[in-house]
């Protein structure tokens, strides 16, 4: 008689044990990179905890597919003439996971425990141009005069200052609306009242929600969302293969693979992210101090075929910090590749022997190819580019201390508006002490108007006006805006990318076999 | 006995001693604030300064290294930076994982491992030796990484036999023991082979035979216990590396074990973890070095009548 060969009787025990098919027709499968930090909004500082938070929790204001607002818990809203005073008035059927009802005096607390100095929340910032929060955050005073819940459903806040993006604010995670009877353990159980309820969390391994069948908003379609913590972008592509998830983003060494596939082509989904990648420059010491050297750096890159060849053509050039989505007023076109420029520009500097420096660069692989290529197109018109690799940690602390020459990071929107892209990036207050060492006046005073000054066409003509003046003081190499993608299973029905990383609630997704 | 077990502990105190010492050298040597990590890139100074107060990072750091000790023998290792849990939680909470997959990884290793080096043993120099020994050679040599993606693609992927990756039932176990257990079953299965080879030329196997014992009994009793003094060393080792956490396995496999945790804290900076994975590393590896000490005794009595001398002497 013949013996049954080994690999039908390692089949058989394979499907014994189970399939590789975990498909489940009311449950969204997803997956993260990385694990979240926790479910405590006051210490959201990281992206990926900031969308998870916006699941659970629901703040007045909050973001929808684009960059406009849309009311949460506020249903309306009025702001005083003088853009200091904002008077928002709550839903009444509101309530938190745990079924207490929400009032204005929810939120006081919530914006105070981000204020509280005991709590060291480094996302007190949101909060500290209220009028009376200075003091309360020094210790000096109980309560933060500025934040006041007139009765259960009328909350006002009251600036020191008019602040146009404020309400913007008001729709990040940091700004959610927790539950004081919860917060004994927030950083594991939610406090919160979102379209999901957290059903268990195994660190670095998945988070499992389940659908808040009281919610008071729109609830999500699907009864839940699992997300599993893969930090391989190979085993998260072999998953989506295999039916185990649902959506997937695509990094960009991966995305001429999937376009190149007639099955997938078709369901990718590209977004041009509100995001600005660059190469910062000291503007405090020489070389670059000297806005020749700077300009000559930005002419001196292909950044079209760079892009293109190097990053599967995802992305736009940039010709300044604000991405064009944006921008309404006029935009500069972004630098020319000019290497002849470049070293006429160098020559008068007074290098036209060349320049040596230091390109300080943390993250991941993916972009040491491209860094190749600009280190390549400096060196023909005679700068020449050393790369210096640390963890990210080293490398953000130097950028603090102002060590490097010359760093090349990104910057993706916290809220949809031009702002975001100018003051925490070239106000000399941000800039000198955290950034490249920009510093400019004549910047300072505009990014000090358009934060004044409330949304309409003068406000958008001082965005334009600055986007302008600092791409010609060129104080980074404008490199481009990122574009994500995602692909999706064709069972999936209804997801729409979002703009802004914590708009996307998973609420109106749907699966049909 | 009791003796000897007492004195390997109390050896451990001075290498526990001298593991915090070292990480907590290394640690404040390297460059980098492990505060940037937790403020997000739109921090005030303030808010730095009240943290570093709170985490005592401007404390000297003879301060900080006798008040970590201090805390250690008290069972406490501090609390993460990141996530503000208690670091012992989080070990607590990694550990079994991690035994689950050093566990199933160890079945493989040793399963495979001691069969295929006893089988080819009984060859030696046939097809099937030849054939075996270099399909160990390749186990030796692929690496962990290339061994994962592959029992990912090829069995989760295509064949659609088990999930790809993940944790729960014991489904999502084979894959990656399979990838972990792979070296050592190699390794094993070559370090089986070469004692059997040696063992099977004594005089007292050729007795064996001449009595006439059926060659199977010839070989598991008589000539394979001979044979696991080596193999032991290598299994303890192993082992004691796999609960110490298989960080690429981890990884490919999304496995949340000990060895993500470690990685993860390295990567954020996050002292109190890094400093307690280490720690733990180092307790697990004395700990599995003393299970093997102990194995040799149970195997070999004469290792045991030695230390037995040694002990009254």
């Amino acid at each position: 008689m013949r013996k049954p060969g080994v690999l039908p009787v390692v089949a058989l025990l394979f499907l014994l044990v189970g399939c590789g098919k975990e498909q489940s027709p009311d449950t969204l499968l997803l997956a993260y990179p990385a694990d979240i930090r926790g479910f405590d909004p006051a210490v959201a500082t990281d992206f990926r905890s900031g969308q998870i938070i916006s699941l659970v929790y629901d703040n007045l204001v909050r973001f929808d597919r684009g960059t406009e607002l849309v009311p949460n818990l506020a249903r309306d809203w009025e702001i005083s003439e003088d853009g200091r005073m904002y008077t928002f008035h709550l839903v009444t059927r509101a309530r938190f996971h745990d079924g207490t009802p929400i009032k204005a005096q929810h939120a006081v607390y919530s914006f105070q425990r981000i204020l509280d100095p005991t709590a060291n929340s480094p996302q007190s910032w949101l909060f500290d141009r209220i009028e009376g929060a200075k003091i309360f955050m020094e210790g000096s005073a109980s309560a933060v005069t500025g934040l006041v819940a007139r009765d259960d459903s009328t909350l006002v806040i009251t600036l020191e200052q008019p602040f146009a993006p404020f309400i913007q604010y008001l729709a990040m995670p940091s700004a959610a609306v927790v539950n004081p009877r919860q917060v004994a353990a927030i950083n594991s159980i939610p406090a919160g009242s979102g379209p999901w309820r957290l059903q268990h969390w195994e660190r670095d391994g998945e988070l499992v929600f389940v659908r808040n069948r009281e919610y008071w908003g729109q609830p999500p379609r699907l009864e839940g969302l699992r997300i599993r913590i893969l930090s391989e972008p190979m085993t998260r592509s072999a998953e989506f293969e295999a039916g185990n998830l649902d959506i997937l983003g695509i990094t960009n060494m991966e995305l001429n693979k999937w376009k190149s596939q007639a099955k997938w082509r078709d369901r990718i989904q590209t977004v041009n992210e509100l995001s600005i990648y660059y190469i910062g420059m000291n503007c405090s010491r020489p070389p670059f101090n000297d806005v020749r050297v700077r300009r000559a750096m930005n002419l001196a890159l292909d950044r079209e075929k760079i892009l293109k060849l190097l990053r599967s053509g995802s992305g736009l050039p940039a010709s300044g910090p604000v991405p064009p989505v944006l921008l309404k007023g006029p935009a500069p076109e972004p630098y020319p590749y000019d290497p002849a420029k470049a070293r006429r520009l160098l020559k008068e500097a007074g290098y036209g022997s060349g320049l040596k420096s230091r390109l300080w660069v943390a993250g991941d692989a993916e972009m040491f190819h491209v860094l190749e290529a600009f280190q390549s197109n400096w060196s023909a018109v005679g700068i020449e580019v050393e790369l210096l690799r640390s963890d990210w940690n080293v490398f953000m602390t130097a950028i603090r201390e102002g060590k490097p020459d010359l760093y090349y990071l990104s910057w993706f929107a916290d809220y949809p508006d031009g702002e975001n892209f100018l003051f925490p990036l070239f106000h000399t207050s941000e800039s000198m002490r955290k950034r490249n060492r920009y510093s400019n006046p004549k910047v300072d005073r505009l990014i000090e108007k358009i934060q004044a000054l409330s949304n309409g066409s003068q406000r958008d003509s001082l965005i334009s006006v600055t986007n302008l003046i600092i791409h010609d003081e060129a104080p980074w190499v404008f490199l481009w805006h990122s574009q994500s993608n995602t692909v999706t299973q064709p069972w999936i029905k209804g997801y729409v990318p979002r703009l802004i990383f914590n708009a996307q609630r998973y609420t109106d997704i749907g699966k049909q076999f | 006995m009791v003796d000897y077990l007492i004195r390997r502990l109390l050896q451990t105190i001075p290498v526990i001693l001298g593991v915090i010492a070292i990480t907590f050298v290394l640690m404040y040597i390297i460059p980098g604030d492990p505060v940037v990590s937790m403020v997000g890139e739109r921090y005030d100074e303030a808010t730095i300064q009240r943290l570093r107060e709170e985490l005592h990072l401007d404390d000297p750091l003879w301060v900080q290294f006798f008040r970590y000790v201090g805390n250690v023998f008290r069972g406490d290792l501090g609390t993460s930076f990141y996530t503000r849990q208690p670091v012992m939680t989080e070990i607590l909470n990694k550990f079994p994982k991690t035994l689950m997959l050093a566990g199933a990884a160890m079945v493989v290793a040793i399963f495979l491992g001691l069969s295929v080096g006893i089988v080819s043993s009984l060859r030696p120099r046939s097809l099937l030796d030849k054939g075996t020994m270099f399909l160990a050679l390749v186990g030796i040599s692929a690496p962990v990484f290339w061994v994962g993606l592959m029992l990912v693609l090829v069995v989760g992927v295509y064949l659609k036999w088990l999930p790809p990756t993940g944790f729960g039932g014991i489904e999502y176990l084979i894959l990656p023991a399979i990838t972990l257990g792979t070296r050592s079953a190699a390794y094993l299965a070559r370090l089986t082979r070469a004692s059997m080879l040696e063992v099977l030329n004594r005089n007292y196997i050729r007795t064996a035979r001449m009595k006439g014992l059926p060659e199977w009994k010839v070989v598991l009793k008589h000539a394979f216990p001979n044979t696991l003094i080596p193999v032991i060393t290598v299994i303890g080792t192993d082992f004691g590396s796999y609960l110490s956490g298989a960080v690429l396995t981890e990884s490919i496999f999304g496995w949340p074990g000990i060895g993500r945790l470690a990685l993860e804290a390295i990567l954020k900076r996050d002292f109190p973890v890094i400093q307690g994975t280490v720690l733990f590393m180092a307790f697990v590896f004395i700990f599995a070095n003393l299970i093997v000490d102990l194995l040799y005794g149970v195997v070999d009595p004469r290792i045991r009548t030695e230390r037995r001398g040694n002990g009254n002497g």
